[in-house]
């Protein structure tokens, strides 16, 4: 039997394409590790990764493969969690560097695979769009609905005008 | 919670990803929580979700001093044991007993709210939970409940916001709604806080059993001026008195705390 490291597992996207990836790059997903735990003979049989297209996939494993000896995260360090936003590593920077759109898809794939680390690092990026923006500004980058009547917008900017910058 | 912001669905819909995350309230509360402080509370301007999701996450609720960050309030653990003021007065900088406690009897200070730098300027007194009224120190601010270094909030706008010019400011600071009166004044919530004042050194208490708050901060600021011979409140007075005004006739709720913590500590600014 082949160590650990060295084994492979099959992955099988949204739209059906197949691919082969190395165990542990996989296992970064809390989802994957599970399921292989769960089928007990791991590169036999094709693990179906339902909500995940082959183009957001591969680069999901593309970060999978550059972060496949990080520390596996403890569970209680959620305290810890809230980090600066600037603290992006820049190979992650790079990394996020892609249209708006792939960004979410990533988002939505790291939230659906259980990748923790992978999933903070597409808030924080997103995070740090909406940093110094108007929320008529977050509104039209991200399209999004100002759904407040005139009234309730009125009294929300009333509660909480002192807090802003002149 | 409301319903999510459902965006027009004609069916060649070019956004459909980030669509579903600012509709799921676990992704947009983590994006959010990464936000720095400040710019959190005006984020609950963008829609009803973003503000729902702000209100219904207790770590966003946490961060914007609306809820305590432990289950129960810290306690000084001398409480009403002796006469509170004179006895902080003597003990100052060595009263050991005098600390904040939690339930398990560990020992911590609280964190002040930063929000409330746009108007007063605080700082724990040495070894002993008092704080003292004055004016901005730089090294009071390190929160660890602010997300990153923030320009924002240093010096130069708190000068501003103090600045007589800024009367626009000021009357949103003192409109009633406004959000600061709700916020704890320490994180996490106390319910009984001294405070020694620079100018007349006497202490005041302010106690809250739910958990102090900015308003009742505020409030204890405001009982004080009104009861302190030397505190700009009675100048002010002093100064009504001329026009026929007697102090006698005014009431705590006569006294603008806000605007007089402006007027004061901005003479205390440029000095």
């Amino acid at each position: 039997m082949a160590s650990e490291g060295e084994q492979t597992v099959k992955l099988v996207s949204s739209d059906n394409v197949e691919i082969v990836t190395e165990r542990k790059v996989a296992e970064r997903s809390m989802l994957i590790k599970n399921m292989i735990e769960d089928l007990g003979a791991p590169g036999e049989e094709p693990i179906p990764i339902m909500n995940v297209s082959e183009a957001v996939l591969r680069k999901v494993l593309e970060w999978c493969t550059h972060h496949k000896n990080d520390p596996a995260p403890s569970q209680d360090d959620d305290a810890d969690s809230r980090k600066k936003t600037t603290d992006i590593e820049d190979w992650d920077q790079k990394f996020m560097q892609v249209d708006q759109e792939m960004l979410f898809e990533i988002i939505l794939a790291a939230n659906y695979m259980d990748i923790k680390a992978l999933l903070d690092v597409g808030c924080k990026t997103v995070a740090n769009m909406i940093k110094g923006k108007s929320p008529e500004e977050i509104r039209k980058t991200f399209n999004i609905q100002n759904d407040f009547t005139p009234e309730e917008e009125d009294q929300i900017r009333r509660e909480n005008e002192w807090a802003e910058d002149r | 919670m409301a319903s999510p912001t459902i965006l027009a669905m004609d069916g060649d819909n070019p956004t459909p990803a980030a669509d579903a995350v600012f509709q799921t309230a676990e992704l947009v509360e983590n994006i959010l929580l990464s936000l720095p402080l400040k710019e959190l509370l005006p984020a609950q301007k963008v829609c009803k979700f973003f503000k729902a999701c702000i209100e219904g996450s207790i770590n966003a609720q946490i961060v914007l001093f609306c809820r305590s960050a432990r289950p129960g309030l810290l306690r000084l653990r001398n409480t009403g044991a002796r006469s509170e003021d004179q006895d902080v007065l003597d003990d100052y900088g060595i009263g050991h007993d005098t600390s904040y406690y939690t339930k398990n009897g560990r020992r911590v200070t609280p964190v002040i709210n930063p929000f409330m730098r746009r108007f007063v300027v605080v700082q724990w007194m040495n070894t002993t939970p008092v704080l003292i009224l004055q004016r901005v120190s730089p090294d009071w601010d390190e929160s660890e409940y602010l997300s990153g270094p923030d320009e924002g909030w240093d010096e130069a706008p708190v000068a501003r916001s103090f600045g007589l010019n800024h009367q626009e400011q000021l009357s949103t600071l003192r409109s009633k709604g406004a959000s600061w009166r709700r916020m704890l004044f320490l994180q996490p919530a106390c319910e009984v806080l001294k405070v020694k004042c620079n100018k007349t050194n006497q202490v005041f208490t302010i106690t809250n059993s739910d958990g102090i708050t900015a308003q009742d901060f505020l409030d204890g600021v405001r009982r004080h001026w009104f009861d302190c011979p030397t505190c700009p409140f009675d100048r002010k007075f002093r100064h009504r008195a001329r026009k026929g005004h007697g102090k006698d006739d005014a009431t705590y709720a006569d006294v603008n705390p806000i605007g007089e913590a402006s007027c004061w500590l901005h003479s205390l600014n440029t000095r």
